[in-house]
């Protein structure tokens, strides 16, 4: 037997997953830079990639936080059994 | 040359005759590659916004649907940046250095797999250069197989440039190397 349910969802919630992959894809970067002043002899080419690696990458996340931070995060998806039409995310 | 890393530790009377990197239009060619993946959602939206604009709308009303698109775009952009320096430093760690007396090959594979092969002249048997499609042949570039005696792993130079004069020197040097070490030994025998 189905009991009513009512609950609500935040949009915020997607940007945890969303967090966790850019976080994960944040280590590679790292790990690339750890390569680079690891194991690359500092020649002018080397240390200039190395700027731009972090110049870049550094760029790239402000560009997507002042993209995604427009948005009102706090919204909310409804769900309803009462009301299976209130689902409406799309 | 910056070779600090790569030539630590010098033998006594040893000379750097080639320092190698892959060719640059190795390097070209993945940009290109990058450049394709960057492209591919800017032309879908222009298609979409251009010809479907009633869909364009549909989908950036500034609800969830555009959150979700954007949270995926921007994760693939980010995931093209990433895999673009992955592959630079790919491609700037390879480094292969012929000496008079060894050669050593260092190989970065991705991100978690390098490899550090030293060869000494004595050791070397056979060169063999390969040249491979349409761009090798253009910008004579290709691989150079240098096949050892012994158990010892072969050593290959990967899409390297000027391979046919690379080739050949490698095959003299092994053989100045051989011709030195022999006439040195009968003078000792000599001596002794």
């Amino acid at each position: 037997m189905l009991t009513d349910f009512n609950f609500t969802i935040p949009y915020w919630v997607f940007l945890i997953p969303y967090g966790i992959i850019m976080l994960l894809l944040t280590i590679f970067i790292v790990i690339n830079l750890f390569h680079l002043l690891h194991y690359a002899f500092m020649s002018p080419v080397a240390i200039f990639t190395t700027f731009l690696l972090i110049a870049g990458t550094v760029f790239i996340l402000f560009v997507f936080y002042y993209f995604l931070s427009s948005f009102d995060w706090q919204r909310e998806i409804s769900f309803s059994n009462s009301n299976i039409n209130s689902f409406y995310p799309f | 040359m910056w070779l600090g890393r790569v030539l630590s530790t010098p033998l006594p009377n040893e000379n750097v005759v080639f320092y190698l990197r892959r060719h640059w239009f190795t390097f070209f060619l993945e940009t290109v590659h990058y450049l394709l993946l960057l492209a591919i959602p800017l032309v879908f939206a222009w298609v979409v916004s251009t010809y479907l604009p009633e869909r364009w709308l549909f989908f950036f009303d500034g609800g969830l649907k555009e959150i979700l698109i954007k949270l995926v775009v921007s994760i693939y952009y980010f995931a093209i940046w990433v895999f673009f320096c992955t592959s630079w430093i790919d491609f700037y760690l390879d480094v292969w250095l012929v000496t008079n007396e060894r050669i050593i090959a260092i190989e970065q594979r991705g991100l978690f797999n390098r490899i550090h092969n030293e060869l000494h002249l004595s050791r070397v048997e056979d060169v063999t250069c390969e040249v491979k499609g349409v761009f090798a042949t253009l910008f004579n570039y290709g691989d150079i197989i240098i096949q050892t005696a012994g158990m010892e792993q072969n050593s290959i130079f990967r899409e390297v440039p000027n391979v046919y004069k690379i080739n050949e020197q490698i095959i003299k040097l092994a053989d100045t190397w051989r011709k030195n070490n022999t006439s040195n030994t009968i003078r000792q025998s000599h001596k002794s």
